[in-house]
């Protein structure tokens, strides 16, 4: 066990969002991209929230429809590039892929202190403190929709949430020291 | 002057020497500066000026925190999108109209790539860009695989390397338009974009006689492909 924690790393990279690269203003942080290496396995997590297609975060004001799309699906594009990439530079992989307006910021090793728990716990700690809130579903959709009241409308409109969270994570079996 | 930022990033984390920046005063203005390479770069993006193709705008500058001149390649539209990743992760997005009408409009850089020998094409290499106007464009960024020729008349103008993304799709029309507004650039025109350049007189004299001798090769060589009548 002593052996295991020895040689346990976990690097991480935020992930950013540009909205207008004509006219930047300060990117906006969308969630993270973790790499877990232990003895005998590694671990990829990414976290993070996703725009709502349908209820835009005011935010993504102005962001065409492409671009939309990408954003509102990165958790799952990105966690299918960093599986599809090899052993070797997966961060290098996936900054290769995506730049420009939504991209990965450099990344950090974790230190010591910080390596408390396992990778979902960590994911969730680097999450809050990279994006500034919580990981956490029912901070982002309270009762999963809103009801908000129009004047002019009988009825209350059903507002879906502007933020989805999604994470996933995956270990691989490998040979990495002895 | 520019600075390093953090508002946007290229890919690889500087590799090549390529750090962004933004405009010392003006940080509604971000870019990517290169070291290698500066001097082509810069004549790529005057020469597509002339040719009326799409490659971002480049100025020399220095960079904060950083020795010599790098060349500065300023952001193209409020949107840039990897059309690798766009094709891998999103096809349906791809194979939009918008998508494909955006990389069928560019097909004029086929012509452009010939004229300036550029080798290195990938659709890594190619950008969709969105406009202020809410319409999409592709543009050629990287030439640090351009002009590279060692005759006296720069040799012949050999089939040029075609991004993926364009293989047929070329749009006649449009590889007509660009052959014709290179045609249409003078020799003085030229030697501008050439003499504005920080490198050697010989160097420049290898560029500008390239550039003109190959001018007159284009057209035979589209047709020889098939892109114009």
């Amino acid at each position: 066990m002593d052996r295991l924690k020895k040689f346990r790393s976990v690097d991480w990279a935020g992930v950013e969002f540009q909205p207008n690269l004509s006219a930047p203003a300060k990117p906006i942080r969308l969630g993270a991209v973790l790499l877990e290496a232990c003895a005998v396995w590694s671990s990829v997590m990414v976290i993070g929230r996703m725009p709502n297609l349908d209820a835009r975060p005011h935010e993504f004001e102005g962001v065409s429809e492409i671009m939309m799309k990408i954003a509102a699906k990165w958790v799952d594009s990105m966690f299918k590039d960093v599986t599809d990439a090899g052993h070797e530079g997966k961060f290098d992989y996936l900054a290769d892929r995506w730049k420009w307006n939504l991209y990965i910021v450099k990344p950090k090793v974790l230190r010591a202190p910080d390596l408390q728990g396992n990778l979902e716990t960590i994911g969730k700690r680097i999450y809050q403190r990279f994006v500034g809130e919580p990981f956490d579903e029912k901070a982002v959709k309270p009762s999963g929709e809103t009801k908000q009241q129009i004047p002019g409308l009988a009825a209350p409109l059903v507002v879906p949430p502007a933020w989805q969270l999604d994470e996933f994570k995956r270990r691989t079996m490998e040979q990495l020291g002895t | 002057m520019w600075k390093p930022t953090n508002k946007w990033r290229p890919a690889r984390y500087g590799g090549s020497g390529a750090i962004a920046v933004e405009k010392d005063g003006h940080p509604e203005q971000v870019g990517l500066a290169k070291k290698d390479n500066a001097v082509k770069e810069k004549l790529a993006s005057e020469l597509a000026g002339l040719a009326r193709v799409k490659v971002p705008k480049v100025e020399f500058d220095t960079v904060e925190g950083h020795d010599g001149t790098f060349s500065v390649s300023h952001a193209h539209g409020r949107e840039s999108i990897d059309l690798t990743m766009l094709k891998d992760r999103h096809p349906e997005e791809y194979n939009s109209a918008a998508v494909q009408d955006a990389i069928k409009a560019a097909s004029g850089m086929v012509a452009f790539h010939a004229w300036t020998k550029t080798t290195d094409q990938k659709d890594d290499h190619v950008v969709l860009a969105r406009g202020e106007g809410g319409t999409y464009d592709v543009a050629g960024v990287d030439f640090q695989h351009s002009f590279q020729w060692n005759e006296r008349d720069a040799g012949a103008v050999t089939r040029p390397n075609v991004p993926p993304c364009m293989l047929g799709k070329i749009d006649k029309a449009r590889v007509e338009a660009t052959v014709s507004a290179i045609e249409n650039i003078t020799d003085e025109q030229i030697r501008s974009a050439v003499n504005q350049l920080p490198t050697t007189e010989q160097e420049k004299k290898r560029l500008a006689d390239g550039l003109v001798a190959r001018r007159a090769k284009i057209r035979e060589r589209m047709k020889a492909e098939g892109w114009i009548d």
